[in-house]
């Protein structure tokens, strides 16, 4: 299975990427794929861009130079209409879930089917309760989503992201703030939905055990660019020190632990 | 030199913001489509924004008009002209008072609301959410707002001025003995159907777009942080009430 997949054009091609905002430089000439049918787990210190490269797949932000291809096809190149047509084929579950608040969670799942397609309206029932009987939700259909714990409502953003069936599915921070057990439900979704669907993921994480777990193949970020990437045994085996920084949780290394400032005693001093 | 930089920059950032404000409304203004397309949408908008504004535009337009029917007839009464007490009270509420208290009221009641939510919502990136699920937030989220809010202001500006003239009537003929007839008799002759009534209804008109525009605008670019939703909160509804006086005073030096 791992070869077949190497022989398929990867979904997501990104190349030569750079990227800042506020004056901050994010992406330095960033090369990336991310491969069909599989898991990739993207993984770094906060702060270095793995959102944004979310946002960028997503055609929310735009390279300000370089390329993100989606199945072939330069993002940049699109306008509104057919970027909008392009997203159909993908899904994404916010860090904090982003589920509609005045929509119970019934509605909620429906939400893009509603607005997508011209579906009857018995269809879309059997649709959303099948997506939601695949998180193990069905029985909060007619629920908020202020009276669910935060690991229902992960699920719930989950189910909502596979509502239009599409090709890519991007989690952003699946596992912040869950509980171990919600951790290990939300992780064994990732993989079994992808397996199951035959769906390409793409978990933006900074749990290293749970990323290791779910991800078939994991690349490691640091100062705008990929440090390290391949399958998790090679990079638990990784000797390199921003890897091992990230990996071993060590104070100081590539990533200091002090941010930039100037001389401490003349800041003590008022002195400029 | 300090002072000159900062009234620059103060200068840049007006300018900068009234920019921005312009090349919003070719985005919003597509969003006509949802009248037709998504009515439930609009008509759930029309609820919370023009219908939940009912009451307070109503006890501040009775307060208003009973208010104008004792400084009226104060006034009138030393000319012996309290007969056209009527007249008076119409003329304040159609041209100026009902178009522009109500536009202020709902700038605060309603159009803060519309910042907060939209500003909340791109705070908890529903906004984001919708974009990656193929559906313009424009068009699902703003357009139904801004819509609604500017086709409820007329109508809330029409209540404010009929239930404020039934406040003057309440206080002319049941505390201050003004013949009723005389009352609704001067106004009957005395109000032009063109030039003031439907001035005022032009006027709320104005106001209800200009008061829509800067609500969903500042929730649309709202900072998403709690500090920035609520500095966009309060600029929504000073620039909005800003505003309205101001176009006030320029449709009130062209119409009349």
């Amino acid at each position: 299975m791992a070869q077949y997949r190497e022989l398929l054009s990867p979904i997501v091609r990104v190349t030569n990427l750079h990227f800042g905002y506020l004056g901050r430089v994010v992406y330095r000439g960033l090369d990336l794929h991310i491969p069909r049918g599989a898991v990739t787990a993207i993984m770094g210190p906060s702060g270095c861009g793995k959102s944004t490269l979310l946002a960028l797949m997503g055609g929310r932000l735009l390279a300000q130079s370089g390329n993100v291809y989606f199945d072939d096809i330069d993002l940049a190149t699109l306008s509104k209409h057919q970027l909008y047509r392009l997203r159909k084929r993908m899904g994404m579950m916010f860090q904090n879930n982003a589920l509609i608040n005045d929509l119970d969670v019934f509605e909620n799942v429906a939400f893009p089917v509603r607005e997508n397609t011209n579906l009857p309206e018995r269809l879309i029932r059997s649709l959303v309760l099948m997506k939601l009987h695949m998180v193990g939700l069905r029985g909060v259909a007619r629920s908020m989503p202020e009276e669910l714990s935060g690991g229902m409502a992960r699920r719930v953003a989950l189910a909502r992201a596979l509502a239009l069936d599409p090709q890519l599915v991007m989690y952003d921070e699946p596992f912040t703030g869950l509980d171990p057990i919600s951790k290990g439900v939300v992780a064994k979704l990732i993989r079994e939905l992808n397996d199951a669907l035959g769906l390409t993921s793409v978990v933006v994480t900074q749990d290293v055990t749970e990323g290791m777990l779910v991800a078939d193949r994991v690349v490691i970020f640091a100062n705008g660019s990929v440090v390290e990437e391949g399958q998790p045994q090679k990079i638990s085996g990784s000797e390199k020190w921003q890897v091992r920084q990230f990996l071993d949780g060590k104070l100081d290394g590539p990533v200091e632990f002090h941010y930039a400032a100037k001389d401490y005693q003349n800041d003590l001093f008022g002195i400029d | 030199m300090s002072l000159l930089l900062q009234i620059g920059r103060f200068s840049i950032a007006i300018v900068q913001h009234l920019g921005r404000r312009g090349k919003f409304l070719p985005h919003l203004l597509p969003g006509v489509v949802v009248l037709y397309k998504r009515p439930k949408l609009l008509i759930q908008q029309l609820y919370s924004i023009g219908v939940m504004t009912v009451l307070i535009v109503a006890v501040a337009g009775l307060f208003v008009g009973m208010m104008l029917g004792f400084q009226g007839y104060y006034t009138l009464v030393d000319f012996g002209a309290e007969s056209s007490l009527g007249l008076a009270v119409a003329l304040f509420l159609t041209r100026e008072l009902g178009p522009v208290l109500t536009a202020l009221l709902f700038a605060g009641r309603a159009g803060s609301a519309i910042t907060a939510e939209i500003g909340l919502m791109r705070m908890t990136q529903q906004l984001d959410a919708m974009e990656m699920m193929a559906v313009d937030p424009m068009i699902h989220v703003v357009a139904p707002r801004f819509f609604a809010a500017f086709l409820a202001m007329p109508l809330l500006a029409a209540l404010f001025s009929v239930v404020g003239l039934g406040g003057g009537y309440i206080v002319s003929a049941g505390l201050l003995n003004v013949d009723p007839g005389s009352y609704w008799a001067a106004m009957e002759s005395g109000v032009d159907v063109y030039e003031d009534v439907w001035g005022g209804i032009l006027k709320s008109i104005v106001f209800g777009f200009v008061v829509s525009w800067i609500s969903v605008f500042e929730g649309y670019y709202a900072l998403p942080s709690t500090n920035g939703i609520s500095k966009a909160t309060t600029r929504a509804v000073v620039t909005a009430s800003l505003t309205v006086l101001g176009f006030d005073y320029l449709l009130t030096a062209i119409m009349f």
